[in-house]
């Protein structure tokens, strides 16, 4: 269901929820944003294996920030909570864990609420409304969509070209090795993308693309009632979750600087 | 007569010579597809740095303009930049469940590359030097807009603060050191003949 909706529509519902996200001074606020990304993208129809996909390595960048957190926290502004454990002469402060929690929670809620975009967009649908209905010139917007058609065939180079480096015994490993590797990968993938570049644009000028500002469409984008009805639905159901929780006490600031 | 040469006047406005040629757009698209293939794989571990804290987001941001970097450097025309990052972005939508971040990224620092190569450079002298101050003034603003920011800088200690300062600095640098150095390789190969690097290259031999 989430599929069928303008990819612009999507962004417009999600961009707010993402800033307010971005901006929660605790964590009730981000898990409640975050219950809520997952239960769009599962009534919209995405399976629940691809969204734990995405999220399993999110929950380890999630962890780290938690454990890091409480060792960096300026220690002024949580020395008046309670000790909780001491590690020679590091003391992490229960305010401290407090910190990690919230921008663990807040990661949490800034990538489930992007899912909600990326795991139900196709990208070309996405450069089609970004012509059609955000007004990009369409000589840059089919341009775009023309090059995207090579990522497949690039990818199977890039392939190609470090199989073929190992083959000669070029392989390295060690990050050193891996940058190397890829430095040589990039050149001659660079080259041949520019070369079919070159070539596609000659084709595509033959065809007398952008020749004239009127555009036709072969397929449209269109941007209906329950592209807005999505947008107006999951700001309302954000409203409601700020006011559940600002009645419960439980909001806390919303703002970019944390103060003491 | 009279008809056909207002005919030729009106296909003639039609097709004057756009600011951007498609072999341009073109060229600039499959350099954002390169860059975006290979950053793809980079995301996760992006992701994961991340959670390391603000030093190696610090470092590892750098990486996003290493396209930024390649581009001012071989088209050297206004939205060069930014039009490389978007789509780099665009290419990660696919393949990485953090598309819409990394899409997010990518207009931010092309939007801040393109500011610091437009102060730098004024798109007229694009030397080593300048390409490095573009670099460094890139990820001075971004690290002044997004990090200090969204990752609460008033938590850290100021020598915490001066020192992430520095290591986003420092990656801008690299980073555009690498686009200069990968832009020069790849003009050896000569692909890049109808390019404004190619175009100096040719003049200078």
């Amino acid at each position: 269901m989430l599929e069928r909706r303008n990819p612009l529509s999507k962004i417009v519902a999600v961009t707010p929820l993402m800033a307010i996200a971005a901006l929660a001074g605790d964590v009730y606020l981000p898990l409640a944003l975050t219950g809520l990304a997952l239960f769009t993208l599962l009534v919209g129809g995405v399976a629940p294996k691809r969204i734990l996909g995405a999220l399993i390595p999110l929950a380890l960048v999630a962890l780290g920030f938690l454990m890091l957190y409480p060792l960096i926290v300026r220690r002024e502004l949580v020395m008046h909570t309670p000790a909780i454990a001491r590690i020679g002469d590091l003391v992490i402060y229960a305010g401290a864990l407090r910190f990690g929690l919230v921008a663990m929670a807040r990661v949490l809620a800034l990538v489930s609420l992007s899912l909600i975009f990326s795991l139900t967009t196709p990208v070309d649908d996405f450069v089609r409304a970004l012509v059609q209905q955000a007004r990009v010139p369409h000589r840059v917007g089919y341009a775009a969509l023309a090059a995207l058609r090579f990522a497949p065939l690039l990818r199977d180079e890039l392939a190609q070209i470090r199989a073929a480096h190992r083959v000669r015994g070029l392989a390295r490993s060690g990050v050193v090795g891996e940058l190397a590797q890829a430095r040589r990968a990039l050149v001659p993938l660079l080259a041949s993308a520019i070369r079919r570049a070159e070539r596609a644009a000659l084709a595509m000028d033959g065809r007398a693309f952008g020749a004239y500002p009127q555009r036709t469409y072969l397929r449209r984008v269109t941007l209906d009632w329950a592209d807005v009805g999505l947008a107006l639905l999951l700001w309302a159901a954000a409203a409601a979750i700020i006011l559940a929780l600002q009645a419960l006490g439980w909001l806390g600031p919303l703002s970019f600087v944390q103060r003491v | 007569m009279r008809g056909l040469g207002i005919a030729m006047e009106r296909q003639a406005s039609v097709l004057k010579r756009p600011l951007w040629t498609t072999r341009e757009l073109l060229t600039a698209m499959v350099i954002a597809v390169v860059f975006g293939i290979a950053v793809v794989s980079s995301t996760y571990l992006y992701a994961a740095v991340l959670g390391l804290g603000i030093f190696a987001r610090s470092a590892a941001t750098g990486l996003f303009f290493l396209p930024a970097a390649f581009a001012a450097y071989v088209l050297r025309k206004p939205g060069a930049v930014l039009l490389v990052c978007v789509v780099s972005g665009l290419v990660a939508i696919p393949f990485t469940p953090y598309g819409l971040l990394v899409l997010g990224i990518g207009g931010l620092t092309g939007a801040i590359g393109e500011l610091a190569t437009w102060i730098v450079t004024r798109y007229r002298d694009f030397g080593l030097p300048r390409l490095m101050a573009t670099g460094a003034l890139a990820g001075l603003i971004e690290f002044g807009s997004v990090l200090a920011s969204s990752l609460r800088s008033t938590p850290l200690t100021p020598a915490l603060v001066v020192l992430a300062t520095a290591l986003s600095v420092g990656a801008f640098v690299v980073a555009a050191l690498a686009g200069y150095a990968l832009a020069n390789a790849v003009q050896r190969t000569g692909v890049l003949a109808n390019t404004a690097l190619g175009r100096e290259q040719m003049e200078a031999q």
